[in-house]
């Protein structure tokens, strides 16, 4: 993936709302969204490095 | 003067591999992490599924241990390659199906290859002689080293003291006499070296990092393989594992019933590959099938999840069943009375 390519996680596991942002924080990346959606978790990632 | 020499340290996510990392880099080496995932790690987030754990801190521990040092983490799935260590253990399992022997073995032979790869120096894991059963001997230790074509370039910082001296040591990347002797089962001079570092809200020392320790786990694995008639499992066979109440009535099938609303939510991601059961007429877990349900099954089926349901202590309860890909269908049945559901259909 490039910079500035912005993925969407669909998940059903509650950890990724600390999960993802730790991964983000620790390889340069950035969270724009997190959000509790009826059949899961959704996380919104900008792809910077 | 010659370059920052670099080691990659295998984190489980645990405070000894937190703490063998920090003592490495507080030489003056650079060190990044590696994380290999099997697919059986028993994450703070595993217990997250459940509503009643909800207030617990959910994150993955690797990741955390690695921003607690500042370093880089590399996650690495091993599921596929990791099926022959589970299933073909060279050194056997231990109490239950936990290769663990083998396994040390070859993630310490995957962080060769990775240090090989990358232009890296040694590597650096958590054991300390005498802490774990299996793996952590000291006549086991030199076995990972040697099987694994490490040799010495493996450092264990926090024993290092009590073992022959590595290349590491021998060449002055590091100093010996700031590594550490720690031996044993006991936690507390981990704990000690962990306050002296400041670091606060750990991974519990002890809780096991593997659900192939876990009894209860390792019967519902060997009972899959058993009803499967072969000795394979993929991701999704794994994760299942780990949730809900699974109950085997028929060789042919078993029922993954959701012991909460949290449980029943995680399964929900699975409805598009598993037939399920949804209780209509009251409060009720969801529930999979694994297997087939031939003819005879679905009322006997139906009647089980009855008895978890709210009504189980109606004359009927109404459930709909539905198999991806098709329409449910209604049907209303008298749930199992639980002198009914033997204690050998319980996993």
């Amino acid at each position: 993936m490039a910079p500035g390519d912005i993925v969407e996680a669909l998940c059903t596991d509650p950890g990724v709302l600390n999960d993802i942002p730790a991964w983000c924080r620790i390889n340069g990346h950035k969270v724009l969204e997190t959000q509790v959606a009826d059949d899961g978790y959704i996380v919104v990632v900008e792809v910077c490095e | 003067m010659s370059a920052k020499k670099k080691a990659v340290a295998l984190i489980s996510g645990g405070l000894d591999s937190l703490l063998a990392a920090r003592v490495v880099m507080d030489q003056g080496v650079h060190v990044e992490g590696i994380n290999f995932f099997t697919g059986f790690c028993v994450e703070g987030h595993t217990h997250a599924i459940r509503k009643k754990d909800r207030e617990k801190p959910k994150r993955n521990n690797a990741l955390w241990v690695a921003e607690q040092l500042g370093i880089k983490l590399h996650i690495v799935d091993i599921i596929d390659e990791y099926k022959d260590v589970v299933l073909n253990p060279k050194h056997g399992y231990g109490a239950n199906l936990n290769p663990c022997l083998d396994c040390k073995i070859f993630m310490v032979r995957k962080a060769r290859e990775w240090i090989e790869a990358n232009g890296f120096d040694f590597i650096v894991t958590g054991e300390v002689i005498g802490q774990r059963p299996m793996s952590q001997r000291k006549d086991t230790l030199p076995v990972v080293q040697s099987e694994s074509g490490v040799d010495d370039l493996l450092l264990r910082p926090l024993c290092a003291k009590i073992l022959p001296p590595t290349r590491p040591e021998r060449e002055g990347w590091v100093r010996r006499e700031a590594l550490h002797d720690f031996s044993g089962r006991s936690r507390k001079p981990q704990m000690a070296l962990a306050a002296r570092y400041g670091f606060e809200d750990y991974a519990q020392p002890a809780g096991g990092c593997c659900f192939l320790t876990n009894e209860q786990y390792s019967v519902k694995l060997a009972d899959l393989w058993q009803n499967r008639g072969v000795r394979d499992y993929d991701l999704d066979d794994i994760l299942l594992l780990k949730v809900g109440r699974h109950i085997r009535p028929r060789p042919h099938f078993k029922l993954i019933v959701a012991r909460e609303e949290g449980e029943s939510r995680y399964l929900q991601g699975y409805r598009r590959e598993y037939p399920g059961f949804d209780v209509v007429s009251h409060g009720g877990p969801l529930t999979l099938v694994d297997g087939t349900l031939g003819e005879d099954d679905l009322e006997l089926a139906a009647r089980i999840v009855a008895r978890y349901s709210q009504g189980r202590d109606s004359d009927a309860v109404e459930l709909e069943f539905t198999e991806p890909g098709r329409d449910p269908q209604r049907l209303v049945v008298a749930p199992l009375p639980p002198h009914e559901l033997p204690g050998e259909w319980l996993l």
